[in-house]
């Protein structure tokens, strides 16, 4: 008996990964896009199915202290020409200003709330920032499940920022390219809070860049789908492109 | 009816086209980087779609219509797949040109290789234009604004003036961008309802008015604005003590900021993460004043002058200055943001010029009447705005030091403000709370001179507490509710406002305010008499 299985337990320890493992390589291959630029639509859906759209345009600078985002709204009409912009840190809080273009106000906000909703969406400011393994604690080994012929690995991870909405979030990451496919939220009662599910996966210049993310919420059965259309990264932006002067512009 | 006006002829000029033009609908407007390989066969545009260059603009347009309603059909079923495509006028002979059936094949769109209008005339010999057209220029345009009702009524209002309040307003604005100028126009437009009744109803504020008109060109590091422009600087949200730099609009609701632009030049060099500006304001500006009807008209409308001998007081709008009102007004600013662990938004301002607080005057003039102008004077004056940023917190600084530099009358001042604003998260799904304290405090330096009272200054000792309830749900709707309670007068301001999105194109605006002005002081809120209104606003925006 204990000669039948100690092959099969050693070979199940040979091929097990580790989730640290497994985030590193989600890490690498969505890395490098250097700065990016798209188009953002997103559709906000209420529990009885209505619609509602918001476009917005945003450039994003990756930094190893943390990114830097400026996003401007295109619609609706009242919000067109506001602007947000977001320097991610990961020892800190985030640095945030918002630009009113109505009484052209540049407002500095507070960004310790990472779990408030964006816009009034399903999403909130941290499902929206970048997937990095320092934002995250990584213990064990992934699960792997086949569904309908594809291979996952299933892993836990748990916010680094107390100031997160979430304690845990189980993602699902598609082993053969490593590509994050599906990541569930667990808010702060350790409940299933939300699902989202990312889609429409392009490699541009080498790079891996999500299309299209749709998040669930189960509490209050909302949902929001965000579209990212006329991608481009590696466009040679810098720092100055992040300066607060943008605001104003 | 002048809104309309100007937009018909804004739609006209960019609908107009002549015989060897047609409509076309564009998808999208791009420019070519350097040794761009861009593939317009990849991305699989409708067969009636060309990839038309310009000097060094390059756009996605579909269909050549002789009539604007094809376009329009067209435009319509374009809008289902593709982001915001508008109607351009377009050279026909820009559409003779067959499709190349190259999918796989990248064209390389460097301005060198590409050169459309002798391609064209090779292919099809057709005689292209030699003017450029019109629509390149239109490429660059952006243009957005709204148009409000307002409905107010008035509780308790004092004797004299109207009760009931309409007005119809339109903010239009257009921004022109080309690599590194932007060139940047808004008007506003006004119409009181009782400005349409019979001339001893007017309030007199209905107007078309020229906000914005400036250019401005980015280098590097540096930025030069010159024109007609509305600077914002501050950090509270009741007062701002340091919004100094444009002069209010009298004739608007005071309980909303509506600034008149400014004449002036600026250059600003940008550091890593700040600012150091240099602005010229060429010349102080008259202001005009609503007339006696309407509720927010300060000034009696007579004045006794002896026992039994009232004389109407008349505004005249005609700015006083001891020096010419063409001396310049310099400002020096420098901003910037600490890079510690609480982080902090500072700014310091130097003026040299006319102080933007105010005082009155009355004269009597020949024909037996009194004058009220308004008078400006020469500081100096130092100003900060601060933001410091710990946790859900911020905390706010506001303070300004004027020394006065050519009128007796006035005492130098130090007016400061300092405010808290905390978020709580989630109070309730998704909502947020903010919790907002701010206190101001107005010093005359010298006795003997005008003090708070003769210069209208409310925030003189002042303590407001507020609340921000945000709904955080796709509407963006928020109630913003508080007091005002000043220490010295025993007077109170309250005020709640809710305001949401409507259909996504509307916005709904409703307040309510009551003054409780003091007895025994005559504050500017004593004057106006005790007031209790509510506020109904509809906006369209576009």
């Amino acid at each position: 008996m204990f000669k039948t299985f100690l092959p099969l337990l050693i070979s199940i320890q040979l091929f097990a990964i580790s989730n640290q493992e497994v985030a590193n390589k989600c890490e690498a291959v969505m890395d490098g896009f250097r700065d990016s630029s798209s188009h953002m639509k997103m559709t906000l859906i209420n529990a009885n199915d209505q619609k509602r759209e918001r476009n917005m345009k945003m450039i994003t600078l990756e930094k190893d202290s943390g990114n830097k985002s400026l996003m401007t709204f295109l619609s609706p009409a009242d919000v067109k020409g506001t602007k947000f912009l977001n320097y991610e840190h990961i020892n800190k809080d985030d640095d945030q200003w918002l630009y009113l273009p109505a009484i052209k106000r540049v407002k500095r906000i507070a960004s310790k709330n990472k779990s408030g909703s964006f816009m009034g969406s399903e999403f909130s400011y941290e499902d929206l920032s970048s997937f990095s393994v320092k934002k995250y604690i990584f213990s064990g080994d992934a699960k792997e499940k086949t569904i309908n012929g594809v291979d996952y690995y299933i892993g836990e991870r748990i916010p680094v920022s107390k100031n997160s909405g979430y304690t845990k979030q189980i993602s699902w990451v598609d082993a053969k390219t490593f590509l994050i496919k599906k990541v569930e939220y667990y808010d702060r009662k350790k409940e299933l809070l939300k699902t989202a599910v990312f889609d429409d996966y392009k490699k541009i210049k080498g790079v891996w860049r999500v299309g299209k993310m749709s998040m669930t919420n189960h509490q209050n059965g909302k949902k929001t789908i965000l579209i990212w259309e006329d991608e481009k990264i590696k466009i040679g932006l810098k720092d100055r492109n992040f300066h607060k002067r943008v605001l104003k512009k | 009816m002048r809104v309309l006006f100007l937009l018909l002829l804004s739609i006209s000029i960019t609908y107009a086209k002549s015989n060897d033009t047609c409509y076309s609908v564009q998808l999208t407007s791009f420019k070519f980087k350097k040794n761009s390989t861009y593939d317009f066969a990849k991305h699989n545009y409708p067969e009636s779609c060309r990839l038309i260059s310009f000097s060094n603009i390059n756009s996605v347009r579909c269909g050549c219509y002789e009539k604007y309603a094809d376009a329009r059909k067209a435009l319509k079923k374009l809008s289902k797949k593709y982001y915001k495509p508008l109607i351009v006028t377009t050279y026909k002979y820009r559409f003779l040109k067959k499709v190349l059936k190259t999918p796989k094949k990248a064209i390389t769109t460097t301005p060198k290789v590409q050169n459309p209008q002798k391609e064209t005339l090779h292919v099809n010999k057709v005689e292209v234009p030699h003017k450029k057209e019109e629509t390149s220029l239109l490429d660059n345009v952006t243009y957005q604004g709204n148009i409000d009702l307002a409905l107010q009524s008035y509780m308790k209002a004092p004797t004299g003036k109207e009760k009931q309040n309409a007005l119809l307003c339109a903010n239009l604005e257009a921004k022109y961008m080309n690599e590194s100028f932007t060139g940047f126009v808004k008007v506003r437009v006004q119409q009181d309802y009782y400005d349409l009744q019979g001339s001893a109803k007017h309030t007199y504020r209905s107007f078309v008015r020229l906000d914005e008109l400036y250019g401005s060109y980015d280098f590097a590091d540096d930025t030069i604005v010159v024109g007609k422009n509305i600077l914002f600087w501050g950090a509270l949200e009741v007062r701002s003590l340091v919004n100094v730099f444009n002069p209010d609009e009298l004739r608007a609701d005071p309980f909303y900021t509506d600034k008149l632009g400014v004449i002036n030049a600026s250059y600003t060099h940008y550091t890593e993460s700040g600012e150091i500006s240099a602005i010229v304001k060429l010349y102080e500006q008259d202001r005009k004043m609503p007339a006696y009807p309407y509720v927010y008209y300060y000034f009696p409308a007579t004045v006794q002058t002896a026992p039994n001998v009232n004389l109407p007081l008349v505004y005249d709008e005609t700015l006083k200055t001891k020096a010419s009102r063409y001396r310049p007004s310099i400002y020096l600013k420098y901003s910037d943001t600490t890079d510690t662990e609480y982080s902090l938004d500072y700014a310091f301002i130097f003026e040299n010029g006319y102080d933007s607080q105010r005082y009155y005057t009355k004269t009597l003039q020949a024909n037996n009447t009194l004058t009220t102008q308004e008078n400006a004077y020469l500081v100096n004056k130092f100003m900060t705005y601060d933001t410091l940023v710990i946790g859900a917190t911020l905390y706010k600084l506001e303070a300004t030091y004027a020394n006065i530099l050519d009128d007796a009358l006035i005492s130098d001042y130090i007016h400061v403000g300092a405010g808290a604003e905390h978020t709580l998260s989630q109070v309730y799904k998704e909502a947020d709370l903010g919790l907002l304290v701010e206190y101001y405090r107005y010093i005359t330096l010298q006795s003997g001179k005008k003090d708070d009272l003769d210069l209208f200054e409310l925030f003189q000792n002042d303590l407001f507490l507020g609340l921000r309830y945000s709904f955080n749900q796709g509407n963006d709707a928020s109630i913003v509710g508080g007091g005002i309670f000043d220490l010295d007068y025993n007077e109170q301001v309250y005020y709640m406002e809710y305001q949401t999105r409507l259909l996504d194109t509307f916005k709904l605006n409703f307040d309510y305010r009551y003054i409780s002005p003091s007895k025994n002081y005559n504050t500017a809120f004593k004057l106006m008499g005790a007031h209790e209104r509510l506020s109904l606003k509809l906006g369209y925006y576009f």
